[in-house]
């Protein structure tokens, strides 16, 4: 059975006056039908040319260096350019953070909707406009014969985002990929499409692969998480084993620099100490050794490859113990 | 970034470093220097004189005498392109020059806004509006004429896009939140205008400023064709195009010639400011 | 005197096109009130459009009141020349490399306040001064005369704070000082901030839309929701108890950063409604709880606790 979405060793550079950006090195996720997979990291982490070179939407300036990105089987690397458009119309489609990004400001909503429908599919017009219709009402617009004869600056942000996210599910499609979509929101609003992304993915067997800097996000929509630090993955598990049992120190840290509502507000907060690693530098370790509290020797010369620490749960670090050896230790502290 | 531009700090020497990698821009500074240099040296020495007919030698195809060849009264063309060069580029200058007075006005505009801001623009907007052409023969007729006033009515026509482009520089840069951070310090209003306005529309003023310099040529030239140019013994290229063109079938070189350069002065200039544009832009950004 | 700075019904009215290319007054701030305690923090949440900027900027006459009252340690500076008080009150943006002028070197940054009000003899004591205070921040001495451009996000944020610090203030806004800044950068300029209020005993007015930012900061916090403040109080007292729907809303709908919560979280599903201008509670339309009286009258403050206020119906 193949995985819905499965990125394999994947790597993509820019060239920028004459110097090379690594901004995905060597990645490999797996992503499985009805499944929600979170890419989590900070500016430079590549995790939005990630999401890029799956619908491949890269810039010129960018190159696919290694690697396959396979959507059921099929290579969408390799695929001739009107088939991937095809294919990325009906199963794969995307949103962004900016909504304003994806729907033209001189259609109205209704009109938009439907040509997307009809581009794809032979129905008429009134047949579309009632499917987009009820996509409308699915994803939250009640009055959804009103938000169709609109125009899109005349939505509100969260409105609009909406709007985004029934066009993308329009032609009911297998992944959705999503791009930071609720960072540009109010608190409110994010949780209301947060929510409402959650209740699409169960009712409808939707997947999502979702790119986001914010592990809040992460835990309310996601099954598994994979973390990126300078392009490369650090860690990679499910979200409950992550926040429960981080085994790579960026994790850790990223967890512990960001105050919550339960933290102790007397005590400072345990920040990540210098700055993230240049896209342009490409080092012999690991990429975070220069930052982390626990780097060796060993970190700044040899790169730690992406090892099992528990079932399901992979990190790069040359600490993160392999299974059998915790629990020794584990038995040992018992 | 290149890895030289990287070692340079300041932004001064980045935008230079920049400028300097654009190989077409370099050659094209190149030429305009050398035309420019050859016109405003080259006639202080004794060279043949530009209004000397030589009726033994009318029209001549450029040869080991006349480099250029000679016009329809057997003047030598290379003589008077040099000398005429002389003149087309100090009325250039002088009313390339002139037009930045629209700079302080843009500037006041952007800056004090308001009323100012009002009176300026719509008074801008009246210059604007202002055929430039008549304006050139009401000047003639007022001033001394036949010694190159109508550069002011130039000068007149280049103001209001410096206008334009500064104004809004300025509002763009006063939006900014530095500005606002200096304006928190207890920073002076001129210090503010000096130090920061100043500084930050200067690139892409000089870039206006190139562009005007070869839109100041352009329109030099088309006066001298018109008539409304210099009387002799004064000469300048747009005079010189003119009389080409009298002799366009005999002596076709004659229009040729002179035009070839004078598309290559604007060209280059053209090429040199878009050059600096593309070197200023990276900055800002 | 406890209080350093204290607000009385603030009011700051912008005027916005219209229809027909008439004029329309839109009020950003309307009727807040609040005050600052001398080495304290006090915590302004709000979401976009809410008025928690143009609070921050009208604190320090950058923007001038429409009506209302600032006094600064127990001074009306409401109509006073800010000259002299430029040098106590200052403030840290939001975006950093906007904030700062590119063609500045950071030592000529750091030592324009310094110059502008007349602080140290020479360029070269102002730009010794400089290199100490890039020193408290975390930078280096050798960064005096680089270019802003130069450094990342949060490397930059750090020379704003020193520019802010240059002038020896007593009270500082910050507005929104890391939310353009990535994760693990934003609990290193947090840590900087609290630090740095304990050594000099800085008062801060500490604008932000994150909670749990603002938890962390403020020891006071007021919720700003379009111009007003519906409620304020000592934090802990708000956040365990708190009384305004709005307020409720706005934390539970942070998000839980533990996926068991998350999975127990309830949800409103329902998009706001649009902003709608009438007489009553600035709330009432997206308000659960509202009733008739909130849709015709303006609500106002009570005391509902010891350090406690809220501005809502539900509470009188």
């Amino acid at each position: 059975m193949n995985s819905l979405l499965s990125v394999e060793n994947l790597s993509v550079e820019f060239k920028s006056g004459g110097r090379t950006a690594y901004a995905v090195n060597d990645v490999s996720l797996r992503l499985e039908a009805g499944e929600n997979l979170g890419i989590v990291g900070e500016s430079g982490s590549g995790k939005s040319t990630l999401a890029h070179a799956v619908m491949r939407l890269l810039p010129d300036s960018a190159a696919v260096t290694g690697g396959r990105i396979l959507f059921d089987g099929r290579d969408l690397t390799a695929m001739p350019e009107r088939e991937l458009r095809a294919l990325c119309g009906q199963e794969l489609s995307m949103i962004f953070q900016d909504p304003m990004q994806c729907l033209d400001p001189s259609f109205s909503v209704g009109s938009q909707l439907t040509e997307t429908l009809r581009a794809h599919e032979k129905i008429t017009r009134a047949e579309a406009r009632t499917r987009a219709a009820k996509m409308l009402r699915a994803v939250g617009l009640e009055d959804a014969e009103k938000v169709m004869r609109q125009y899109p600056f005349a939505l509100s942000g969260g409105m609009q985002q909406r709007v985004m996210i029934a066009m993308a599910l329009l032609t009911g499609p297998r992944l959705l990929i999503a791009d930071e979509p609720t960072t540009a929101l109010d608190v409110t609003v994010q949780d209301q499409i947060l929510h409402l992304l959650k209740e699409l993915t169960r009712q409808t067997g939707l997947s999502v692969l979702f790119i986001t800097h914010s592990f809040g996000v992460v835990a309310e929509v996601c099954d598994r998480v994979a973390v990126l630090y300078g392009g490369r993955v650090a860690e990679y598990g499910t979200v409950r084993q992550l926040f429960a049992n981080a085994a790579h120190p960026y994790t850790q840290g990223l967890l512990a620099a960001v105050p919550s509502m339960e933290s102790d507000r007397e005590q400072p907060l345990s920040a990540i100490d210098g700055t993230p690693v240049s896209v342009f530098a490409q080092a012999e370790g690991c990429p975070f050794a220069a930052r982390c509290p626990r780097a060796e020797e060993r970190c700044r010369r040899e790169r730690p490859a992406l090892h099992e620490v528990e079932p399901d749960h992979f990190a790069a670090c040359h600490a993160a113990k392999a299974p059998a050896l915790a629990e020794r230790t584990g038995e040992d502290h018992g | 970034m290149s890895g030289r531009e990287k070692t340079v700090r300041t932004p001064v020497g980045r935008i230079a470093v920049r400028f300097f990698a654009n190989r077409a821009a370099v050659v094209c500074l190149g030429i305009f220097l050398f035309i420019l240099l050859a016109c405003l040296i080259i006639p202080l020495f004794p060279i043949r004189d530009p209004e000397k007919m030589n009726m033994e030698a009318l029209l001549q195809a450029p040869n080991g005498t006349y480099w250029m060849g000679t016009d329809i009264y057997g003047r030598d063309l290379l003589s008077r392109m040099l000398h005429g060069g002389r003149l087309t580029f100090n009325i250039c200058f002088t009313a390339a020059g002139l037009s930045l007075f629209g700079l302080v006005l843009g500037v006041a505009a952007g800056f004090f806004g308001g009323r100012i801001d009002r009176v300026i623009s719509r008074f801008n907007d009246a210059v604007a509006s202002i055929p430039i052409f008549l304006l050139a023969v009401f000047i003639e007729m007022c001033l001394p004429a036949g010694q190159g006033n109508y550069k002011y009515a130039i000068a007149v026509a280049l103001m209001p896009p410096l206008v334009r482009l500064s104004r809004n520089l300025v509002l763009e840069i006063l939006d900014c939140e530095y500005i606002e951070a200096a304006r928190a310090l207890g920073v002076s209003p001129v210090r503010i205008a000096a130090g920061h306005v100043l500084r930050n529309i200067s690139g892409p003023v000089i870039v206006q400023v190139f562009t005007n310099l070869s839109d100041a040529i352009l329109t030099c030239t088309i006066m001298g064709y018109l008539g409304l140019g210099v009387r002799m013994p004064r000469v300048e290229w747009g005079t010189i195009v003119k009389e080409g063109f009298q002799c366009i079938l005999r002596a076709p070189l004659q229009i040729v010639l002179p035009c070839l350069v004078i598309f290559v002065c604007v060209l280059s200039l053209n090429v040199v400011g878009n050059a600096l544009r593309d070197a200023v832009a990276k900055e800002e950004r | 005197m406890a209080e350093i700075l204290r607000v009385e019904h603030l009011k700051k009215n912008f005027s916005v096109p219209g229809d027909r290319g008439k004029k329309r007054s839109f009020s950003a701030v309307n009727d807040v009130s609040f005050s600052v305690e001398r080495g304290g923090c006090f915590g302004l949440v709000g979401e976009s459009g809410s008025g928690k900027t143009t609070t921050g900027r009208t604190v320090l006459r950058l923007t001038e009141p429409t009506a209302g009252r600032i006094f600064f340690d127990g001074t009306d500076i409401t109509d006073a020349d800010m000259r002299p008080y430029r040098r106590k009150m200052q403030i840290i943006f939001q975006n950093p490399a906007g904030s700062l002028d590119p063609k500045y070197q950071v030592g000529d940054v750091v030592s324009e306040g310094m110059r502008a009000n007349g602080l140290y003899g020479s360029r070269a004591e102002r730009l010794r001064r400089a290199a100490d205070l890039l020193r408290q921040v975390g930078l280096s001495e050798d960064d005096l005369r680089r270019y802003p451009g130069e450094f990342s996000g949060g490397q930059q944020q750090r020379i704003g704070i020193a520019r802010a610090l240059a002038v020896d203030p007593s009270f500082i806004v910050c507005d929104e000082p890391v939310s353009a800044l990535d994760v693990s950068l934003q609990a290193q300029i947090i840590n900087l901030l609290k630090a740095l209020q304990q050594e000099r005993g800085l008062s801060y007015l500490f604008i932000s839309h994150d909670m749990a930012v603002v938890r962390h900061m403020a020891d006071r916090i007021g919720v700003l929701f379009r111009g007003c403040l519906v409620e304020c109080g000592e934090t802990m007292e708000v956040l365990s108890h708190p009384a305004h729907p709005y307020t409720r809303a706005l934390i539970a709908a942070i998000p839980a950063a533990d996926p068991d919560r998350a999975a127990a979280k309830i949800h409103a599903l329902r998009p706001a409604a649009p902003a709608e201008a009438g007489e009553g509670c600035a709330y009432a339309a997206r308000c659960p709880y509202a009733k008739e009286v909130c849709r015709l009258e303006r609500p106002v403050e009570r005391e509902i606790g010891p350090d406690h206020s809220c501005c809502c119906h539900l509470f009188s």
